[in-house]
């Protein structure tokens, strides 16, 4: 999952992006309203988290681009000031959830699968197609009920896939959901690891749609 | 703790009977005087009357054993006797008793005969051996008075009842705009404190309202203020505490060996951030309640002498360090340490601490040559928690506050300019230097 951090604190934002990481999102770091803008008009991102107070503005203008631009990214906002005040401006500017400072890292990141959920629809954590079950929370695949060993890279493209089992999705968009910007990407590093997983899960579980990019069965 | 309503009326009443009583005092005395002498004026004239009828001859008195007395209980009426000289009872009315009313004198006098006292006037009948003696009952006149008395405080009582009720309607309604502004203050919204309405017919009340608005209005502002420092302090200590706390669960969760030292490092940063934050606002705190400062504690020191324990920085120009100040040590410190360390935080190559004779009179100036501050942020500066957007990040955003402060409080100005070096200007104005 491609999540957007916003945050000026260079302490916390260096925790979010460390933490995150490690929690097997791609993390993208940005510290002011600007940068995000112009990151949201070029990279989809399926969540972003942003602080209320920045340097060159608020959080919520950043929400107020989100949902302007209709773009399907969640929204979790980020803030030490816990009036419910606040709290509701925030909610009823879009945001999907908010946690207040300080927060637990694991707790974010459960809010950040809960919403993720619940914006494509979904009851429970467990994705499934066919024969194949996921569980992004313990970053665990099985296969007819028995536990498949897969890379970090294999399991993002896998669940990637399975999130949006009906759409096809090109190199690039894969890319973009793997890799952050700071990432060396290799010419065919997502050829590699499709073909990775055609040999752990079967060679017809990933379809190739020519031209355009790769589907579930 | 006692009603207004009861205390002005128990007051009422007091005063009401105290007067009405002391009228029927007078009035009883005044009767009496006028009764006994109405009545001895009727003494003298029957016994007049007698003595003329046996002086002239008319009546010649014939002594005889007395008739036993009849009527001494109905003595009502006018008793008379007549007495010779010698001492026998001559004749006497019906009502008189059978014992001399009184003793062989001419004029009043007053006699207790069988348990019944007698007002009598004596007189002697000219030329004969007889005494003639009128009196009357005293029981007879002080029920005269009695009656006159009972008669004008029977419709004194019903007045004072009467009265009473008056009264305490009069006081309930005149005391209502009082019980009104009670009830507005109590049923009041606590969180707004709205002010209260100026009675219109009870002008008595205006200046409680007004001071009781004027001090709500006060309590409303200081609220505010605490609310939105309370906000603000919030803001800037959860900050610091969630990057220590997700720091410590990255170090706590990681295998990267490198990524928990840096974590680690970050945590100890922002334990000392928040460390300074805490210490500047407990400062800033006392420094609120401790303004305004005695002027007593003030001491004539020199510039270089109040510099000595923080000038710590090679860049830092002096200039007018004989020029002495006259501050409370202690609470000028901030001031100095302060501006200090802001300089220091922004300066590139000079700071600048320097006496300046300006029109009105001599300036404290502190300035430094760094990046400096846009023209209108320099207004929001001394601001509690602001921080310019090119300000260091790890500042508090409380050492302009807290020198402000207590330039305030030595009865000085505090000043923000954009400084000749590059930087930031100072100017503490009206401070008393010499």
């Amino acid at each position: 999952m491609r999540v957007l951090v916003v945050e000026d604190d260079p302490v916390i934002a260096d925790g979010l992006r460390i933490g995150l990481r490690e929690r097997g999102y791609v993390v993208e770091l940005l510290h002011t309203v600007e940068e995000a803008l112009a990151a949201l008009e070029t990279t989809p991102f399926d969540a972003a988290i942003l602080d209320l107070g920045l340097p060159d503005g608020d959080g919520l203008d950043v929400l107020r681009f989100i949902r302007s631009k209709a773009l399907d990214t969640s929204v979790i906002v980020l803030t030490a000031r816990d009036h419910t005040v606040q709290r509701i401006e925030g909610l009823d500017t879009g945001a999907d959830d908010y946690i207040v400072k300080p927060f637990d890292l694991d707790e974010l990141a459960a809010r950040l699968r809960a919403v993720r959920r619940r914006n494509l629809g979904l009851y429970e954590n467990f994705v499934t197609h066919g024969a194949v079950k996921v569980d992004p929370v313990s970053r665990q695949v099985w296969q007819e009920n028995e536990i498949m060993l897969l890379s970090r890279r294999e399991f993002d493209i896998l669940y990637a896939l399975m999130e949006r089992p009906s759409q096809v999705l090109s190199r690039s968009q894969l890319e973009e959901r793997l890799y952050s910007w700071q990432e060396d990407i290799g010419s065919n590093a997502v050829e590699v690891h499709i073909h990775n997983l055609r040999a752990k899960l079967g060679s017809t579980f990933i379809r190739t749609v020519r031209g355009v990019g790769y589907t579930l069965q | 703790m006692t009603s207004m309503r009861l205390r002005i009326f128990l007051v009422l009443i007091l005063m009401t009977s105290l007067v009405w009583g002391g009228s029927v005092v007078w009035v009883q005395l005044q009767t009496r005087a006028e009764v006994q002498r109405v009545l001895d004026r009727r003494l003298m004239e029957s016994a007049g009357m007698v003595s003329s009828l046996i002086g002239e001859g008319q009546v010649v008195p014939v002594i005889r054993p007395p008739a036993p007395a009849t009527g001494l209980g109905d003595g009502q009426k006018l008793s008379c006797q007549i007495w010779t000289l010698g001492g026998d009872l001559v004749a006497k009315s019906n009502s008189a008793p059978t014992q001399m009313l009184a003793t062989s004198e001419e004029g009043f006098s007053q006699r207790t005969i069988n348990g019944e006292t007698w007002r009598v006037y004596t007189v002697q009948v000219p030329r004969t051996p007889y005494w003639v003696m009128v009196g009357d009952s005293l029981a007879v006149r002080d029920g005269l008075v009695g009656s006159v008395v009972q008669g004008l405080l029977l419709p004194a009582l019903l007045g004072l009842v009467v009265l009473g009720f008056l009264i305490w309607g009069a006081l309930d309604a005149g005391l209502r705009p009082v019980r009104r502004m009670a009830a507005a203050l109590v049923g009041r919204d606590t969180k707004t404190l709205p002010p209260l309405d100026l009675p219109s017919d009870a002008s008595e009340l205006h200046p409680v309202v007004h001071a009781v608005n004027d001090l709500m209005a006060r309590v409303m502002a200081a609220r505010q203020r605490e609310t939105e420092f309370t906000a603000a302090a919030a803001h800037e200590l959860r900050t610091p505490l969630a990057g220590i706390r997700i720091q410590a669960q990255v170090a706590a969760s990681t295998s990267d060996p490198q990524a928990r030292a840096d974590a680690l490092k970050l945590i100890q940063t922002s334990v000392d951030r928040t460390a300074r934050l805490v210490t500047n606002l407990l400062t800033l705190a006392r420094e609120d309640e401790a303004s305004p400062l005695n002027e007593g504690d003030r001491r004539w020191l020199t510039l270089g002498d109040l510099l000595a324990p923080l000038n710590t920085d090679k860049r830092l120009q002096i200039i007018g360090s004989e020029r002495t100040l006259h501050v409370v040590p202690a609470r000028f410190e901030l001031v100095l340490s302060n501006l200090l360390t802001n300089a220091i935080a922004h300066a590139h190559q000079t700071i600048r601490i320097a006496i300046e004779d300006q029109a009105d009179g001599p300036v404290l100036i502190v300035e430094d040559d760094g990046v400096g501050v846009s023209p209108d942020e320099l207004s929001k500066l001394g601001q509690r928690f602001y921080r310019p957007a090119n300000s260091r990040s790890d500042g508090s955003g409380l050492g302009l506050s807290i020198a402000k402060s207590a330039v305030i409080a030595h009865g000085a100005k505090l000043g923000f300019t954009a400084s000749p070096l590059g930087g930031l200007r100072i100017e503490i104005h009206e401070l008393a230097i010499r």
